[in-house]
């Protein structure tokens, strides 16, 4: 017994954790947050660490001396903006399976959560309110959403066939896509439906991921200032980051 | 990669095997069948688990096995029952399924098998199968410990290197502190369980009486009867006497406690320390190189004629310092009557009687008639033999003149009896001659067939030794090499190992602690006074720990109560909320805001109220922040969903 709470004891030193959160956590929904755990001991490997945060934790069997390793751990995080992970649970039933021994450690992670995407009708994504986004939707072009299928004249590039259709019609076909230089838009979450500004964040949050996906620029319009529409995936970050925000600096 | 559920299996059955092994002689025959077979099932079951029991069917088997022993359990047949129980639950328990509970079954049923072997058999092999069973169930418990994550986990083999190479370091330590607590845990003076197979391992030696004729054949058997440790001695003194037979009754010989109360006195020769172990007998005299001057460490009476009986249970091992004067001189208690010695039998051989006359005539002085004795014996062509002894009604006489062949009792009883008649006060002594010395003990071994008698006759007031026997015609044979008969090496280093198993483990009882006690300071006393300069460093590890110690406690006694607290409250908030500064600049107080902990902000509010009015904290102060520091994080307040 005093060999194995030593043991035990020595199991939870030396020992220190990392989080390294996804580019993308939104609010309420579950996001694996990766755990990168660093064992600093100088003799000794750890063995079945488990790693707690906020009710869901992950397992390590062994991680050598010097080593580290790491693991996911689904996370629900709740409400939008800035939100600190201060602690993390390490726990340990090494040696003997009798007693389980807890540390708190200090993480001091700060993560920014965006708001959860709730789909709204792409008409409303207009500067001020316009529907001027739709029509331009239809134009074909080189990098957007399949438009629609059409029979191959000869001049497509082979990557626009469509193979699977093809195998059932007799001739090729290929797609069609949408133009990723559609018109670019500018939301502005006060105009977006979703009721109080956390549904039309919300809103926001599901329309810039849509007109991300389909490549067409997006911008905002936020109180006193205007990000002009962009693409790429810093950009959208940049966006959400925004709307994760609002109203909260 | 390698299972933990194989490695588990593969403990088991080792476990298992190491528990029952020094058991299984003593079980019964149906537990002796069913364990070797519940094994081989088990390790089949590895591959095939259908030949394993379900759980409903091995509960079931499992009552039936305690039902069918149970019964037989009474308060003096308690021991046997219970072991087989213990067997077949352990066989039944190898054949079912295996879960985390039954593997912990498994390992704690072998334990208590290895344990209930102690209560049959104090072998030194219990001690070879404890190392070995207590590693592996130590090891188990750790795989045990990866087996409840996940029963089908499965391991690289660094990892699983890892794993078994840590684990090892729990048996060791634990390997450590046993021997630590064998040697300070008190302990009783009885084993616990002998009242229930009393006197079991008593064997007949020695016998209390010599009657010359009761048998005609002696058998020889080796059966240790004691261990002498002591420098080698000349074979010629090694003489144990044990006992003194003084009075003649019928055609035996037997003892009568001396009236006189002042004992006999030795004086001269030189003294020989011997550390002896006696095993269990039934008979109380305790054996010591003659002549044996005190006895120490053991409860023994002094009966005065150099004889000394146990108080002690005789039927368990003993243990005890003698010291002798080997070659001394024997002075008979001063108000002794030669006539005690004198007395002889009712009905003596007329020849005897009349050789007897002869001698008293012939010879004037105590050594004339000593002498003629000896000659007497040289003349009549004795000759030593433990077979086809004389068996009539007067078995001395026809010793003597007609068969003349005997033992020791027939030359050391005829030889007495011949002094006696002669007028020259004699007496028998019974104990052991010779033994065999294993140099890698440094111990003298004595069996049962070196049990021997001889003489002692009173001469100007001093007993000396006569041992007739040597006057055989075959003595030289007899006492020479067949007496001198040593062990082989190997059959001296098991003997060794035996010993040393029952000098430092059967035998180790509170009077050995006290000695080990005194020993250990009396060894500091001599280091202190032989430490050579150029030894010093030998004191280095010891003086670095002793002074790491005291500049640990130096640290504690100076560091103030304030500050033993406040670091005994960043513990706690380290231990609980993963932080023991406040962030930069943040003092106690902010501290205990932010955390939002009722513990930590009265904590604050006295520590900070003594700290800024420059005032020590009063006792009651210093009480309350000890309990609040054990408060820390209890009442605090879940944290609210961030945003």
């Amino acid at each position: 017994m005093a060999v194995s709470g030593l043991l035990g004891k020595s199991n939870l030193d030396g020992l220190a954790v990392r989080i390294e959160p996804p580019a993308e956590v939104y609010d309420g929904i579950a996001t694996l947050l990766r755990v990168r755990l660093f064992c600093r001991r100088r003799w000794l490997p750890l063995f079945l660490l488990r790693v707690e945060l906020r009710e869901a934790g992950t397992t390590f069997i062994v991680v050598g001396r010097g080593e580290d390793e790491s693991g996911t751990v689904p996370v629900v995080l709740h409400g939008r903006g800035r939100q600190r992970l201060e602690t993390v649970r390490v726990t340990s039933r090494f040696p003997v399976n009798f007693f389980v021994r807890s540390r708190r450690l200090r993480l001091d992670c700060d993560l920014v959560v965006f708001p959860a995407p709730r789909p709204c009708p792409l008409d409303y994504a207009a500067a001020g309110g316009r529907r001027d986004g739709v029509g331009s939707a239809a134009r074909r072009g080189e990098q957007g959403e399949v438009a629609r299928i059409a029979d191959y004249t000869g001049s497509e590039p082979l990557k626009r066939v469509h193979w699977k259709l093809s195998a059932r019609h007799q001739g090729l076909k290929v797609k069609e896509l949408n133009a990723s230089t559609d018109e670019p838009v500018v939301l502005d979450p006060v105009e977006l439906p979703g009721g109080d500004l956390e549904g039309r964040l919300r809103c926001a949050s599901y329309l810039v991921n849509r007109y991300h996906r389909a490549g067409r620029a997006v911008g905002l319009r936020l109180p006193g200032r205007v990000i002009p529409p962009a693409t790429g995936e810093p950009h959208k970050l940049r966006l959400l980051r925004e709307l994760a925000l609002y109203g909260q600096d | 990669m390698v299972r933990i559920s194989t490695l588990l299996n593969t403990l088991v059955w080792v476990v298992a095997f190491l528990g029952v092994a020094p058991l299984y002689p003593y079980l019964g025959r149906p537990v002796q069948f069913a364990l070797p077979l519940a094994l081989l099932l088990a390790v089949a079951g590895e591959r095939r688990p259908a030949l394993l029991l379900r759980p409903g069917l091995a509960t079931l088997l499992s009552f039936f096995a305690v039902g069918l022993y149970a019964i037989q359990i009474s308060r003096s047949y308690l021991v046997e029952p219970v072991i087989n129980i213990l067997g077949l639950l352990l066989a039944v328990r190898l054949l079912t399924e295996k879960s985390g509970r039954n593997y912990l079954q498994l390992f704690l049923l072998s334990l208590f098998a290895l344990a209930a072997s102690s209560l049959v058999s104090l072998s030194v092999a219990f001690f070879f199968f404890l190392i070995p069973e207590v590693v592996a169930v130590i090891v188990g418990l750790v795989l045990l410990c990866f087996h409840a994550e996940d029963p089908g986990l499965g391991l690289d083999r660094a990892a699983a290197r890892r794993v078994l190479g840590t684990s090892l370091l729990l048996p060791a330590g634990s390997l450590i502190l046993m021997l630590f607590f064998f040697v300070i845990l008190p302990r009783t003076q009885q084993p616990l369980w002998n009242f229930l197979n009393p006197a079991a391992a008593a064997v007949a030696g020695l016998s209390e009486s010599v009657e010359p004729g009761s048998v005609s054949n002696l058998a020889a058997v080796r059966t240790p009867v004691f261990r002498a440790e002591s420098e080698e001695l000349p074979p010629e003194q090694l003489y144990w006497r044990a006992i003194v037979l003084n009075r003649p009754q019928g055609r035996a010989w037997v003892r009568q406690v001396p009236k006189v109360a002042e004992p006999e006195r030795v004086s001269g020769g030189r003294a020989v320390l011997q550390k002896i172990v006696v095993e269990p007998r039934r008979e109380r005299f305790l054996p010591a190189l003659d002549i044996p001057r005190e006895l120490v460490g053991v409860r023994a009476r002094d009966e005065g004629d150099r004889v000394f009986i146990t108080s002690r249970r005789p039927d368990q091992r003993l243990a005890y310092t003698a010291v002798s004067l080997a070659g001394g001189e024997l002075r008979a208690a001063a108000k002794v009557r030669p006539g005690d010695y004198l007395e002889l039998p009712a009905e003596l051989s007329p020849r005897l009687r009349a050789a007897g006359e002869r001698i008293g005539r012939t010879g004037k002085t105590a050594a004339e008639r000593i002498a003629l004795t000896r000659a007497l014996f040289v003349e009549l062509k004795l000759s030593y033999a433990t077979s086809d002894l004389p068996r009539s009604a007067d078995p001395l006489d026809e010793f003597l003149f007609v068969g003349k062949r005997g033992y020791c009792e027939y030359f050391a009883s005829s030889f007495a009896l011949l002094l006696r008649q002669a007028g020259v006060p004699a007496r028998l002594v019974g104990g052991y001659l010779g033994g065999t010395y294993n140099r890698l003990g440094g111990y003298y071994l004595v069996t049962d067939d070196k049990a021997h008698v001889w003489v002692e006759v009173l001469v100007d007031g001093s007993w000396q030794r006569h041992d007739p026997s040597r006057l055989a015609g075959n003595a030289g044979i007899a006492f020479g090499a067949g007496r001198q008969q040593g062990l082989s090496a190997v059959a001296q280093f098991v003997d060794a190992i035996d010993y040393y198993w029952n000098q430092s483990v059967i035998t180790f009882d509170l009077g050995s602690q006290f000695e080990l006690l005194q020993r250990g300071r009396g060894g500091v006393q001599k280091l202190r006074l032989e430490l050579r300069p150029g030894r010093v460093w030998l004191l280095l590890p010891g003086g670095l720990m002793l002074a790491g110690a005291g500049w640990w406690l130096w640290r504690w006694w100076r560091t103030p109560i304030a500050g033993r607290l406040l670091k005994g409250y960043r513990r706690a908030l380290q231990r609980h909320y993963g932080e023991e500064e406040g962030k930069e600049g943040e003092g106690l107080e902010t501290q205990a805001l932010r955390l939002d902990d009722p513990a930590c902000a009265e904590f604050a509010e006295i520590f900070d109220g003594a700290l800024y009015r420059d005032r020590t904290l009063t006792r009651e102060e210093q009480q309350r922040l000890r309990v609040l520091i054990g408060e820390v994080g209890q009442g605090h307040r879940q944290e609210a969903p961030g945003g």
